[in-house]
């Protein structure tokens, strides 16, 4: 099956900052596995309507923070010394991140509950 | 030559960039179409016109090709011509395929945009046994050429690679021709390195082109027809010369006043690559009709796929 990237013109993050997030996501999930070769640069700007400096920023960024490798001639790939972390581990990093941004917003742990109830069962639930 | 002068191909060519221009101009309107479908439709659309109008302006310069002794400043007299235009056909048919693609381009939408993270190949998309096919056939044309260059001599007015030359003994001398020396094969193998030049960049366009309105599942298919006719256009303009190239050097070979020995073998060995780019031929041609004839709607893409 083959991994997809969305950007959204609506969301205020900028679209440089979705596209490194997602694939920061997919690397270290093991999504997008060592030595996996990354679209070419003018592939992914064209597919996703982005300037093809935007993409080269994502990447060159990702290669500052070791998550992948450019070689001339051989593209863009995972690179092998890119960190990793189980999907179970990455969960319950993302719960702990919510639990601290609700709490800091001064929610409660029922409110907490149900609104996470409430998400589950929603439309993309 | 062929009763045709400069006027009327002039006029011929009006009558079918008009005609072509016409063409583009119904396919590529807008049409009531279902919603979301409109602009994918219109995508390929202009692919599938782009494509037409290369095959058209191909036929268009090989009928000029065969009918004029010089084309700026060439000469092409004693057969040059003729045995060009399916290269230049091949040329200008690829140029079309190539154009559409770039113009292609399609709209990006206001909502959310999509790519896959798979890198797209070309070899992803080659018709395998096609390829490997045109490869053998690019391969023997190139062989064929070499042999046949390094084999000729000047005809009886001096104008070199020309015609089969050998002494019979040692006061007579025969020759034979035409014959497919560098006369004809220096053009040749230009206008061959010229098609697999612009093969190659109409296929990096091909798989660059970004991803339209479409299902993916549909712009592979759209990827995989364009891929297709490229190729079949690279084998058009390399399968067609050779059938004459190895026609004309086997005539010349089995046919000599005075042979070596070796002149009947390689006579036959060049008819029968002959015989297999003629069929090279009818499968471009086959390919080239079943892929490039019809205007490709994103539903049929789809099944297809």
């Amino acid at each position: 099956m083959s991994l997809t990237l969305v950007v959204d013109p609506a969301d205020p993050t900028p679209p440089y900052e979705q596209l490194r997030r997602q694939i920061v996501t997919l690397v270290e999930t093991g999504r997008l596995r060592t030595d996996e070769r990354l679209p070419p640069l003018r592939q992914l700007a064209g597919d996703l309507g982005l300037a093809v400096g935007t993409v080269a920023r994502v990447y060159r960024e990702l290669e500052a923070a070791g998550l992948v490798v450019s070689r001339r001639g051989g593209g863009t790939r995972v690179s092998d010394r890119a960190p990793t972390i189980s999907p179970a581990q990455r969960l319950e990093m993302l719960a702990h991140t919510f639990v601290e941004e609700a709490r800091r917003g001064g929610s409660t742990d029922a409110e907490l509950e149900r609104a996470v109830r409430r998400a589950l069962n929603g439309p993309s639930g | 030559m062929f009763g045709i002068g400069v006027v009327e191909l002039l006029l011929l060519m009006v009558v079918l960039g008009g005609g072509l221009a016409l063409l583009i101009v119904a396919l590529v309107r807008p049409r009531r179409t279902a919603g979301a479908n409109q602009r994918a439709v219109r995508e390929s659309r202009i692919v599938m016109t782009a494509r037409v109008g290369g095959f058209a302006a191909g036929l268009v310069a090989a009928v000029t090709f065969m009918n004029s002794e010089t084309i700026f400043g060439v000469d092409l007299r004693l057969g040059l011509g003729q045995m060009l235009a399916p290269v230049v056909f091949g040329l200008f048919s690829l140029l079309g395929i190539t154009l559409g693609e770039l113009f292609a381009r399609p709209a990006s939408t206001n909502g959310p945009r999509s790519a896959t993270l798979t890198p797209r190949r070309v070899r992803d998309y080659l018709p395998t046994t096609f390829v490997m096919a045109i490869t053998v056939t690019l391969v023997a044309a190139v062989a064929v050429l070499i042999f046949t260059t390094a084999t000729a001599s000047a005809d009886d007015m001096g104008r070199a690679g020309r015609q089969l030359s050998r002494a019979c003994s040692t006061e007579l001398s025969s020759g034979r021709g035409p014959y497919p020396g560098s006369y004809y094969s220096i053009p040749l193998l230009i206008g061959f390195l010229f098609s697999v030049a612009l093969a190659s960049l109409a296929a990096r366009q091909i798989v660059r082109r970004p991803r339209g309105a479409m299902p993916e599942a549909s712009q592979d298919a759209l990827r995989r027809r364009s891929l297709a006719a490229v190729t079949a256009g690279l084998g058009l303009a390399v399968a067609v010369p050779l059938s004459g190239v190895c026609v004309v050097a086997s005539l010349a070979l089995l046919f000599f006043n005075c042979p070596a020995d070796w002149f009947h073998t390689v006579g036959w060995l060049i008819l029968i690559v002959g015989a297999g780019s003629v069929v090279m031929s009818g499968w471009s041609l086959a390919v080239l009709f079943t892929t490039g004839s019809t205007v490709v709607e994103p539903e049929r893409v789809q099944s297809d796929a």
